[in-house]
């Protein structure tokens, strides 16, 4: 059986009387869209920061691809791509000069990111707008292009923050059929926060359910579903956050 | 290391350039200390460039206000939109991420030291045509380009210090102002004040200058400077720490 992309074991993180992640053990398989659900406020941000090795745990431990996060930060950061809250893109620079960027801290040789960025842009129809401003676009085209650039350097591993926030039905539709095609394409894992219960639903094989830092359920959207005997994930979360 | 740094300059340069509000700021500053190095060698003609004093009052004021605007918003600017977060989401070691920051901020302090000491030079020359080609003495020209590149860094650790903990880059401008105000007024009033009230000491100093040679005055401010330019540069990089900044 093939190494868990994520294990984590009691993962707790307290911000002084703040205990925003507690006793978190889960294990992610390879290959796998996650979906990770929770309240604003549970702790969903401060877990993917615990595993990019942004921050470090109070106590229990994490590995991610096999490193542990703890002294590991950077091999960690190497081998993932994260679209955190905001989009981190340089609205001042055109979508290019942004991948160019992100390739270059990737160290891809420069034909090789010339021919990614040209692929992933062109994935993300966005290649005949490479040279405008970020700035100009709308919030659907960059979250595309943030999608596109935490993907540039073919990560084993992608942490998707709530990536669907804030855009309206066609353009979250249009970035969940990008999301899919290229997971399906490149085969990666994917550790996916979102507020959005049909979105996990149709995108995620597996789901845990956060509140207050704790883990309350995980298990296939159907599983869970059928565990709090609602027709569907959005009422079986409701039911798991009046329990 | 090197590539790393190297990547984060490229950011940085594209970033200040690209940016036409970045750029119309950074000419606008330019202007005073420009029109300083036109005017102080049209009023002094050739101590232009045998006196350090003269060219050091474009030249320092000029450094700083440049790396002074851009260090705030190349470090709490990120922050405030929200760049930063994914910037250390990435593989970048800090000590990247700090250092080809000032670095950038500090390359564009020096060349605008140059370019005041050029159209300084230029200015001279035109008044003194036909005299032959004059050109900075050697300690002036040491002098000038020593004491900015440590008022660059100076400033640089300074504003990196006060970014990281203001809420946005404006508030860091300011306080980062603020605070380097404060040694130059001290610099500035205390020495008249004193004399006004011992004005016995004036001789004293003057004897004690005209005893010490140059290169004694300048072991002494190149000591000063260097001492708070490490100790600034110190507490920068142990407070660039990605715990710290992603909480």
């Amino acid at each position: 059986m093939a190494e868990p992309a994520i294990h984590t074991e009691k993962l707790t993180r307290r911000f002084g009387a703040v205990l925003a992640v507690d006793g978190l053990s889960l294990e992610v398989p390879t290959g796998t869209v996650f979906g990770f659900l929770g309240p604003n406020g549970a702790g969903k941000s401060t877990t993917i920061h615990l595993l990019l090795g942004l921050l470090a745990p109070t106590a229990g431990r994490a590995e991610v691809l096999g490193l542990e996060t703890r002294g590991h930060g950077q091999a960690v950061r190497a081998r993932t791509g994260a679209l955190l809250e905001h989009s981190g893109l340089y609205e001042q620079l055109s979508a290019e000069d942004n991948l160019e960027f992100y390739g270059r801290v990737a160290r891809l040789p420069a034909p090789e990111r010339r021919h990614r960025i040209k692929e992933t842009l062109n994935d993300m129809d966005l290649w005949d707008r490479r040279h405008e401003r970020v700035k100009q676009w709308s919030r659907g085209m960059k979250q595309r292009l943030a999608v596109a650039r935490a993907m540039l350097h073919r990560p084993e591993l992608l942490f998707l923050d709530e990536p669907t926030a804030g855009l309206d039905v066609l353009a979250a539709t249009a970035l969940r059929d990008d999301l899919s095609a290229l997971v399906a394409r490149r085969g990666i894992t994917v550790f996916l926060t979102t507020h959005n219960m049909p979105e996990a639903e149709r995108l995620c094989s597996q789901v845990a359910v956060i509140r207050q830092g704790r883990l309350v359920d995980v298990g296939p959207p159907a599983e869970l579903r059928a565990k709090v005997g609602r027709p569907n994930l959005e009422e079986a979360f409701l039911a798991m956050m009046e329990n | 290391m090197r590539t790393d740094l190297l990547t984060v300059m490229w950011k940085e340069w594209k970033s200040l350039f690209r940016d036409r509000a970045s750029r119309t700021r950074t000419v606008v500053s330019l202007l005073a200390p420009l029109l300083l190095a036109v005017y102080i060698p049209f009023e002094e003609s050739a101590r232009w460039v045998t006196d350090p004093i003269l060219s050091l009052l474009p030249c320092i004021p000029s450094v700083v206000i440049l790396v002074m605007l851009i260090i705030p918003d190349s470090f709490a600017g990120e922050r405030e939109r929200h760049t930063l977060e994914t910037l250390l989401a990435s593989r970048l070691p800090d000590g990247a991420i700090l250092l080809g920051k000032v670095l950038v901020a500090m390359t564009v302090g020096m060349a605008v030291a140059v370019l005041v000491l050029g159209v300084g030079l230029a200015t001279v020359n035109i008044l003194h045509w036909g005299d032959g080609p004059l050109f900075y003495s050697p300690r002036v020209l040491v002098t000038d380009l020593v004491l900015s590149f440590f008022f660059a860094v100076i400033t640089a650790g300074a504003g990196v210090i006060i970014s990281l903990r203001a809420e946005t880059a404006q508030d860091a401008i300011q306080t980062l102002a603020a605070t380097l105000m404060v040694p130059g007024l001290l610099l500035g009033m205390i020495p008249p004040v004193l004399l006004s009230l011992r004005p016995e000491w004036g001789g004293v100093i003057r004897r004690t200058l005209g005893a010490v040679g140059y290169l004694q005055v300048m072991a002494v401010v190149v000591g000063v400077c260097s001492a708070v330019a490490v100790g600034l540069v110190v507490v920068a990089m142990k407070r660039f720490q990605r715990e710290e900044l992603i909480c």
